[in-house]
């Protein structure tokens, strides 16, 4: 279990790497898509947060390559990547059933008096 | 992937003058997949979204180049002394009985009722006894966003004012002596203006309320930045020293005391350097003694990390 709630770039990039590796424009394009559109990862900030990511461990190159000349770099997650977001995925879950429980709660008693 | 030419010649030309501001190691290593993730992202982007992703790119550059990345030291650094200068920045605030409170007062009944040419700077004023405030509000409540865009508003509301007084000043003297008063506030909001943003994530209730106490001591010891109450004898050496001192524990991966040092410093460098330049009389007579002391600091600091490096090893 994750002793602190990931920030939310941080949780976007892991979600996004979670079913497949990808290279850094296609990370973005998954951001973006897993968002819903709310959060658009610049050049920069997708840099500093993979490279971040790569430092602790979480995240590895998973290829390196020229595709149509052009430099192409696929990030994986690492296994301790995967623990740490499945933690994340737990608590998530547990947190929004709770909510629906409590919304699911308090609705009833609403409809009753009105 | 999207596009294949990297949006024309300008765009290049800017491109290559963004990627020329990240360390040549890493250029080397990553300059290309940098610039195909650019080309792609800003393929079809207007003028503005385009200036902004180079905006962006050239920022982490920046942040790689200067060590203020979220793993470098001096990025957690900063991050750790965050809450303590947004509380300092608050602790510099005019208390009643200070003279700078008389001015604020005086700005505030004048309101927009002075000639053109004082306006700005009775704004400016009046903005750095609220926005400092509000930032500390912000950072208290873990609204980091909100507490970086009012330390820019802190740093844009100091330059104002220097700009000002560097064209109104008699003197030389004037100028120095009212940018001590003015350099704390420029210097703290930018320090957090630099700290890693991923790392500002939580409410900073205890370091907030430290930093701001800190830098009401600190400015009551000061004297209020009043060139009345100079500082003599060792006070300002002291108020120097000890804050640069403090920051040595960084070498040792004590960031709390470090960060501390770090918040306190830009509010008691100048007056304690402009208190130290009257004492002793002059530039040149102050230099050498800056010069010494800064080495001696370096020294200190590359010996102490050299033995952290060694027990890290060790362990």
């Amino acid at each position: 279990m994750t002793e602190r709630a990931l920030q939310e770039p941080t949780l976007l990039l892991l979600t996004a790497l979670a079913d497949a590796p990808r290279h850094g424009y296609a990370l973005i394009q998954e951001v973006d898509a897993i968002s819903g559109g709310r959060v658009k990862m610049r050049t920069g900030t997708l840099y500093g947060a993979l490279d971040r990511l790569l430092q602790q461990g979480l995240i590895e190159v998973a290829a390196e390559e020229v595709v149509d000349g052009r430099a192409r770099r696929t990030y994986a997650l690492t296994g301790g990547g995967r623990d740490l977001l499945a933690a994340e995925a737990e608590r998530l879950r547990a947190v929004a059933a709770e909510a629906q429980r409590r919304l699911g709660g308090a609705t009833a008693p609403r409809g009753a008096t009105a | 992937m999207s596009a294949t030419v990297p949006g024309g010649p300008r765009t290049g030309a800017a491109l290559r003058a963004v990627l020329a501001l990240y360390p040549a190691r890493y250029r080397r290593d990553r300059g290309a997949e940098l610039a195909e993730v650019f080309a792609d992202s800003t393929a079809g982007a207007g003028r503005l979204a385009t200036a902004r992703e180079a905006l962006d790119l050239a920022g982490y550059g920046l942040r790689l180049r200067t060590g203020l990345t979220s793993t470098a030291l001096g990025g957690r650094l900063l991050a750790t002394a965050a809450p303590l200068l947004a509380g300092a920045l608050a602790g510099l605030v005019a208390l009643p009985g200070d003279t700078r409170s008389w001015r604020v007062a005086d700005a505030a009944r004048a309101g927009f009722g002075v000639p053109w040419q004082r306006l700005p700077d009775n704004l400016a004023l009046l903005g750095l006894t609220v926005v400092p405030v509000l930032l500390a509000v912000a950072a208290v409540f873990g609204a980091w966003r909100a507490a970086r865009t009012l330390a820019g508003t802190v740093v844009l509301l100091a330059a104002v004012r220097l700009g000002v007084v560097a064209v109104t000043a008699a003197d030389g003297w004037l100028l120095l002596w009212h940018a001590t008063a003015l350099l704390p506030h420029l210097a703290a909001g930018a320090l957090l203006l630099a700290a890693p943003a991923d790392l500002l994530e939580r409410p900073g209730r205890l370091l907030v309320a430290a930093g701001a106490g800190t830098g009401l001591l600190v400015v009551k010891a000061q004297g209020g930045y009043d060139s009345r109450h100079l500082m003599d004898g060792w006070t300002p050496l002291l108020l120097l020293l000890v804050p640069l001192l403090l920051m040595l524990c960084a070498a040792r991966e004590r960031l709390l005391p470090a960060a501390l040092g770090l918040a306190v410093l830009p509010l008691t460098a100048w007056y304690s350097l402009f208190s130290l330049w009257e004492q002793v009389g002059g530039v040149w007579r102050l230099a050498p003694a800056l010069a010494a002391g800064a080495g001696v600091l370096l020294l200190a600091g590359r010996v102490l990390a050299g033995r952290q490096e060694g027990r890290a090893k060790v362990s």
